[in-house]
């Protein structure tokens, strides 16, 4: 393995695998799917690297590749699988997330439920963009950069999307 | 849980739930580091296949 290569690809493992992770996570809601997803994104992006391409912005290359494999999982029909043995398995009590200190595991299921609840409202990209702004705390520039568009038409797309969820809740 | 649950939720209460929420899901130090190391071996077991094959492929375009 070229040294120089596997120096840039643990450094951009160190700074993105939580965040890539916990993206994964809000989009199909399955720790070992994320896991899953994420170990994936990372092998591509390696490609990417091997092949000579030139990465110009690592992490919106990260999140394109990501939010890519979601949705051809999605197209699969796993992540809707995924999600209702998730939702399955809190309403049995034996779903858990790693600890956060302050919250019990009651109140973190409680706050993922209805993160879900809130999220399945949307469409995929307006879920996309809100979990990346907001959960994933992006600024509008950088969620622009993945979606190759501007910054302007994301802060619209989170303006309707919240418009949205005040329709609904 | 039905929609009539969230029906006191403001859009500013929604952000701040996907807020606190980044603060409940992530990996543990530990588990970070053993999945870099299974990527690093997958990647090395790749790389060693993908040798393979070259060294195949010269051999049947010497014949």
């Amino acid at each position: 393995m070229a040294d120089n290569f596997k120096i840039k690809f643990i450094d951009a493992y160190k700074k993105y695998a939580d965040a890539i992770y916990r993206y994964c996570y809000f989009r199909v809601y399955s720790k070992q799917l994320a896991e899953e997803l994420m170990q994936e994104t990372f092998m591509r992006m390696w490609k990417y690297l091997v092949d000579g391409k030139d990465i110009i912005n690592m992490q919106a290359l990260l999140y394109q590749i990501s939010r890519n494999l979601i949705i051809d999982l999605s197209r699969r029909d796993k992540v809707r699988k995924s999600i209702e043995q998730a939702m399955k398995l809190e309403q049995d009590g034996n779903f858990s997330e790693p600890s956060y200190n302050g919250k019990t595991d009651l109140e973190k299921k409680a706050l993922l439920g209805e993160v879900y609840q809130l999220m399945k409202m949307l469409s995929r990209d307006s879920q996309d963009i809100l979990v990346m702004r907001y959960i994933q705390g992006l600024t509008p520039k950088e969620i622009a950069d993945i979606f190759h568009t501007s910054p302007n038409n994301i802060s619209v797309r989170i303006y309707k999307s919240l418009k949205k969820l005040n329709k609904y809740v | 849980m039905s929609m009539k649950n969230n029906s006191d939720v403001s859009p500013q209460q929604a952000i701040n739930k996907l807020k606190a929420a980044k603060k409940i899901v992530h990996m543990s130090g530990k588990r970070k580091e053993e999945l870099k190391n299974v990527l690093l071996d997958k990647l090395e077991y790749e790389k060693k296949e993908e040798g393979k094959v070259m060294i195949e492929q010269e051999a049947l375009n010497l014949l």
